[in-house]
């Protein structure tokens, strides 16, 4: 659209324009060094340099880096995840996720990797949350004791509430729940906090079961997509599998256009089409 | 001298999927001043371009209504409904967008509005400010022309552009959300500075130079950006 009528300075305009009629290739590379001189009247590489460096300026004003989009892994590392090999699986599957993200070079989101593990008294932060490429490794996960997962529950709300660790400009993120059992302390309240808490009611929100063991009713509750039911390990291979599907999500979604796109867009309550009931008032 | 620039360009996303813009620029002389309008088609409703750009049209419409600005609740919501009327036969769902204007007489006399995300920064008075709230949740989460229909929604506020480089800078979130929010004012200021060096042809290429060459690494958005500021 375009549209105006000019009331500019007509000075200012003809003495730019005489400057642009020596037209100078753009820089293939976008932003090229700006480089700064003594400035001469007349001097054409004085003139190059500036319109080449202009791109160079937000910079000064921009985040350096891409919109974050966290995965927080909420895994039970209570005693019998020791049991057929389940605990060595899941040290495998992190890894190798945390490795694939690393790996993507076309994301348009920054992806942020945090653990926490519930065995034993209480939760751990095991790994806060950080991008996947500055992970180089995390010590491997054993398995002992109860299963404290309200407790767990706490410190995922806490790390997601917590705008100094997940910015505003962040995507929603993604919370994956991994469990062989039933919850050990009160998780009821934690869980409830989970759900509605401001920020924390709008991540995605996975569950695996592990096992015929596992809480599937409390995992169902959990996960927060109804076209996503919960999903069920019956072998240590299935862990694997799930975490490379969850892999695959996260990393279809940064490549796209938009890397919300496979989440709803928050809008409020939507009146039918046709509808219109204005409150200006 | 109340002067204006600003300029749209498609994200990098919706560029390589062949789909178009769905921002809108619109940059109107009116009472020796200028009303500007910067709206952004909401992602998920694929017809919002066309939302976008009537929402721009139908702020140009109310301002040279000449509508008092004395009841701003009223104006947006003649705004709103003008909107819906020049949409049809598409529903305000199907064209739902942000709206953030600014309307400027030659006195610098100002009326800004925002309704969704992006942001709208100002100096007034010599004094700079933020118009829109912090936001609370997480990026792509925005109410929009279309699913609001209560002008608490609407963030007003009028102005008075009295001192050389007082302006009104408007951008959508493609721009605002990889601001450093601690810098705003000094962006502003930089912008003013900027413009009030260049015509408004110039200054228009200079801001599609920028924002062709935006540093965010993974950035994807459609960018808009306009400025209506007092050169002198």
């Amino acid at each position: 659209m375009g549209w105006a009528k000019y009331h500019e300075d007509n000075i200012s305009r003809y003495w730019r324009d005489a400057k642009s009629q020596v037209r100078f290739p753009r820089s293939p590379v976008p932003g090229a060094v700006h480089v700064k001189n003594s400035p001469s009247k007349g001097d054409a590489s004085v003139n190059i340099k500036s319109v080449m460096g202009e791109g160079k300026m937000m910079k000064e004003f921009t985040i350096a880096a891409a919109k974050p989009l966290p995965v927080i892994v909420l895994a039970d590392v209570s005693g019998s995840m020791a049991e057929n090999g389940k605990i060595e699986a899941l040290n495998i599957a992190l890894k190798d996720m945390i490795r694939t993200f690393a790996g993507e070079s076309r994301l348009r989101a920054d992806i942020q990797v945090g653990l926490i593990t519930f065995g034993g008294p209480q939760a751990t932060l095991h790994l806060p949350l950080a991008p996947c490429s500055k992970i180089a490794d995390f010590p491997d996960l054993s398995a002992a004791g109860r299963t404290p997962m309200g407790h767990a529950f706490a410190l995922a709300r806490e790390v997601i509430e917590d705008r100094t660790l997940i910015p505003s400009r962040a995507y929603r993120p993604v919370v994956i729940l991994v469990s062989d059992g039933l919850p050990t302390d009160d998780w009821e309240q934690p869980f409830e906090a989970l759900c509605q808490s401001e920020r924390t009611q709008k991540a995605s929100r996975f569950a695996l079961a592990i096992g015929s063991d596992a809480d599937e009713d409390m995992l169902r509750r959990f996960s927060n997509n109804p076209e996503v039911p919960v999903f069920k390990a019956h072998e240590a291979r299935d862990i694997h599998r799930f975490f490379r599907a969850v892999t695959m999500s996260v990393t279809t979604r940064t490549a796209s256009a938009n890397p919300d796109s496979a989440l709803p867009l928050t809008l409020g309550e939507i009146p039918e089409d046709g509808e219109l009931d204005l409150d200006f008032k | 001298m109340i002067r204006a620039a600003g300029v749209t360009l498609i994200g990098p996303a919706h560029a390589e999927m062949g789909l178009p813009n769905q921002d809108a620029l619109g940059l109107w002389g009116w009472n020796r001043g200028w009303i500007a309008a910067v709206c952004d088609g909401v992602g998920s409703k694929p017809l919002s371009h066309i939302g976008s750009r009537l929402a721009a049209t139908s702020v140009r419409r109310t301002i040279r209504s000449d509508i008092s600005w004395e009841n701003p609740n009223a104006l947006v919501e003649i705004l709103h409904r003008g909107w819906v009327e020049a949409l049809k036969p598409l529903s305000p769902n199907e064209g739902a967008t942000t709206v953030l204007m600014a309307a400027c007489n030659a006195s610098g006399n100002t009326f800004v509005a925002q309704l969704g995300d992006g942001i709208v920064l100002f100096s007034s008075n010599g004094q700079f400010g933020v118009l829109t709230p912090a936001r609370t949740g997480f990026v792509n989460e925005t109410t929009a022309l279309g699913p609001s229909t209560s002008g608490d929604d609407w963030h007003l506020a009028r102005l008075q552009l009295s001192r050389p480089g007082d302006g009104v800078l408007l951008a959508t979130d493609g721009i605002s959300d990889d601001l450093q929010p601690e810098r705003l004012e000094k962006f502003f200021r930089a912008m003013c500075k900027e413009m009030a060096s260049r015509n408004r042809r110039t200054g228009r290429k200079w801001f599609h130079r920028q924002l062709e060459a935006w540093p965010t690494p993974g950035h994807c958005d459609d960018k808009t950006i306009a400025i209506v500021y007092r050169a002198r």
